[in-house]
């Protein structure tokens, strides 16, 4: 079983802006919600989980390694979608995926199997062979979604995943990734509470650079009416 | 006109914060230094017939005058031109073209902008001059007098004019590409010599948009005042010198009212160019091609090559973003470089065959920027030296075609014209990954192309390379493995 361990991880920008100031977490296979109001340092958060930032201070493990000192072994398990993700306009959904997939070192036949699953699993079949240039933003967040997924990734780093699409296609997602969780670690970060109202199994909540509250769904709404109530309370006392 | 003042005010500032805007002012630094060599440097100047001025200021000032007069609208175009095209890239078209303010304000508030920029520049190489004086030491007495009034007079109308430019060269789209900038080019270096060629008088003036002439003449009449006997073989440059340079006391410029005044109105007529077409000037981002069979052959020419996996898909994404016609192109130099004359070969097709590459080439060096996608790719497991290297490969693949068939007809030692393309291509990759932009390797590669293939500037000529095959190919591989390696380095860093 996968473990990421996040330990008093501190994350201070050029200027003294604190974006993180001492996150620590444990988390094993399932869907963990990364809830918090905008500049609450998610983003930065994951983008220090995906092994593309470094943090100040504190430290980040997959499966006991160190991975500020040495990315390799999280990089060959993640599957990341920033914030804002991009796509090669000129390219189709299959070319584009192809090389991701070969940037993951996944083999080809392997590859192609997997891209063809992905584009029926997130229906994009359709429009698979346009320039994604031409595609309009739902369909190209699904792309770029899809090549988070690919390679089987045993985390998956999701930052604001459901921006741009329609409600049929989030209700879809949400089922894919509860699909995806039996054995992975998936971490969604959002501020739309109802992305994650339904399908983590865990809910970590950060102000202000800090976790302000962490549990099931039922120890965050304990003595709220709602996950949103909770939410809004957790937040407003850190402010 | 608040609202323009501050839409150019915070255009500057979003430009000014850069650390491409670092390399630069490294680079203006580096020329100020060069522009005043030592008295026993193997190299001169400003060489008026053996003659050139004591390092004061009145010297300084001028010169520093004929060097931004030369030099800012060849690179400071460059580097302001990418004013509109930064917005689509960045994503800010929509927000500025769906705001209140008319476009033509904002058109013009660019211009401003550009001016700003363009003066800042020159303000850099003017505090050059100052610590040059100071560090030659031939005359230590600082006038600030004699730096400031050839900077604004001389040099403002100089930026005016570029700042036009480039929003001109922004405006109309066949202008926005390579091929506006090769036509800079050759428009910079009429600029600079139809007023040689026309006859001393006040016709010159309205030839002369630059001033050249006006600071030349001055110079000149600067030395006859000292010295009525001396000859008239003034030449600008930076090359080795073969004689002794005299020295004597430059008195400085008289700026008479009709210099100033034809000064004025060429600024004058560059913020009317600029206000006249500002209607027309916003560049709005080009939309990607219909997905029609044709618009994708290139990137489905490129899956299809017997390629590494990442390097073909390098490929297939800058191939797609060159489009079909560029491809043609690319084709049609390659049968012609097997097929012309030598003669037309030397003088015509080889020169657009070190061209024809250099846009797309740059776009390929910054393409998971543009796309917004450097965090994924980083992510990965693949190393970022392989991701370095198949990204050159793809921009070698590039060039290749046309450049093999330059490098057949050269026989044997073509093997340094490939090397040469090899060379290229990693710089393009360092300056790509270092400056997350395409605008220093284009700038760059503009001005080699301009000096070497087409001026036949001996060390950056790929027909001198090929006299001296074994020497070039062993450069251009160390070139090659440094750009490489600088690239893989600084593109493996994490914030």
């Amino acid at each position: 079983m996968n473990l990421l361990e996040i330990d008093g991880v501190v994350k201070t920008y050029k200027g003294g802006v604190e974006a993180l100031r001492g996150i620590s977490l444990r988390l094993s296979p399932g869907i963990v919600g990364l809830l918090g109001p905008n500049g609450a340092g998610k983003s930065t958060l994951m983008r220090i989980i995906a092994t593309v930032t470094k943090p100040t201070a504190g430290t980040v493990r997959w499966d006991g390694t160190d991975v500020v000192k040495d990315p390799r072994p999280l990089r060959a398990a993640i599957g990341y979608l920033p914030q804002d993700a991009g796509v090669y306009p000129h390219l189709d959904a299959r070319e584009f995926l192809d090389y991701i997939a070969a940037l993951k070192r996944l083999p080809s036949r392997a590859a192609r199997a997997q891209i063809a699953q992905l584009l029926d699993d997130l229906d994009l079949t359709q429009v698979a062979n346009r320039p994604l240039g031409t595609l309009s933003g739902g369909n190209r967040q699904r792309v770029a979604i899809a090549q988070a997924l690919l390679g089987d990734p045993h985390l998956l780093v999701v930052d604001e995943p459901t921006v741009g699409l329609d409600p049929q296609q989030r209700v879809r997602f949400r089922d894919l990734l509860a699909r995806l969780a039996r054995d992975r670690i998936i971490l969604l970060s959002t501020h739309v509470v109802s992305d994650v109202e339904t399908t983590a199994d865990r809910l970590v909540v950060v102000a202000a650079g800090r976790v302000v509250a962490d549990g099931t769904r039922a120890a965050v709404i304990a003595g709220h009416a709602s996950l949103e109530a909770a939410y809004l309370s957790s937040v407003g006392s850190a402010a | 006109m608040n609202a323009v003042f501050a839409v150019a005010r915070a255009d500057f500032r979003e430009r000014t914060r850069t650390f491409t805007l670092l390399v630069v002012i490294a680079a203006l630094l580096q020329l100020g230094y060069l522009w005043v060599p030592d008295a026993s440097a193997a190299y001169s100047t400003v060489d008026l017939g053996g003659w050139r001025g004591i390092y004061d200021s009145a010297w300084m000032g001028t010169t520093t005058a004929v060097l931004i007069t030369f030099i800012l609208p060849m690179f400071g175009f460059f580097l302001v031109r990418p004013a509109f095209s930064r917005d689509a890239r960045l994503r800010t078209y929509e927000i500025v073209a769906a705001a209140p303010l008319a476009r033509s304000a904002v058109v013009f508030a660019k211009w401003l902008s550009n001016v700003a920029l363009l003066m800042a520049f020159a303000a850099v190489l003017t505090g050059a001059a100052i610590a040059m004086q100071l560090l030659r030491g031939e005359d230590r007495n600082v006038d600030i007098t004699a730096y400031l009034v050839p900077l604004i007079v001389a040099g403002l109308p100089v930026c005016a004019l570029t700042a036009t430019a480039a929003i001109v060269f922004s405006a109309v789209r066949p202008l926005r590409g390579i091929a506006g900038g090769v036509a800079w080019i050759f428009a910079w270096e009429a600029l600079l010599a139809t007023p040689m060629l026309v006859t001393h008088g006040t016709s010159v003036a309205a030839v002369d948009p630059l001033g050249v002439t006006a600071l030349i003449a001055a110079l000149f009449s600067g030395l006859h005042g000292v010295l009525p006997s001396a000859n008239t073989d003034a030449s600008i440059a930076i090359g080795v010198s073969d004689r002794s340079t005299h020295v004597f006391r430059f008195p400085g410029v008289s700026w008479t009212p009709g210099m100033v005044a034809v000064r004025a109105a060429w600024l004058a007529v560059a913020a009317a160019f600029a206000w006249a077409v500002a209607p027309f000037g916003i560049a709005a981002p080009r939309s990607i091609a219909k997905p029609r069979r044709f618009a994708m052959l290139p990137a489905r020419i490129a899956s299809r090559l017997p390629l590494p996996r990442l390097t073909r898909a390098e490929l297939a994404a800058a191939l797609g973003a060159a489009g079909p016609w560029w491809l043609f192109g690319a084709v049609g130099l390659a049968v012609a470089a097997l097929l012309v004359p030598a003669e037309i070969l030397a003088r015509g097709v080889a020169p657009l065959i070190w061209i024809w590459p250099v846009g797309p080439t740059a776009a390929a060096s910054v393409l998971d920027a543009r796309a917004n996608l450097d965090g994924v790719l980083l992510a990965t497991a693949t190393p970022t030296w392989r991701r370095i290297v198949a990204r050159w490969l793809a921009c070698v693949a590039l060039a290749g075609l046309p450049i093999v068939a330059l490098a057949l007809r050269a026989g044997p030692p073509g093997l340094a014209t490939i090397a040469i393309a090899c060379a290229v291509a990693a710089v393009a990759v360092f300056a790509g990954t270092l400056t997350r932009s395409a605008v220093a390797f284009e700038v760059l590669a503009l001005c080699v192309w301009y000096l070497g293939p087409v001026n036949r500037l001996p060390l950056l000529d790929p027909n001198f390379a090929n006299a001296h095959a074994a020497p070039a190919t062993a450069i251009a591989a160390a070139l090659v493995l440094s750009a490489l390696g600088g690239a893989a380095a600084y593109g493996a860093r994490r914030s």
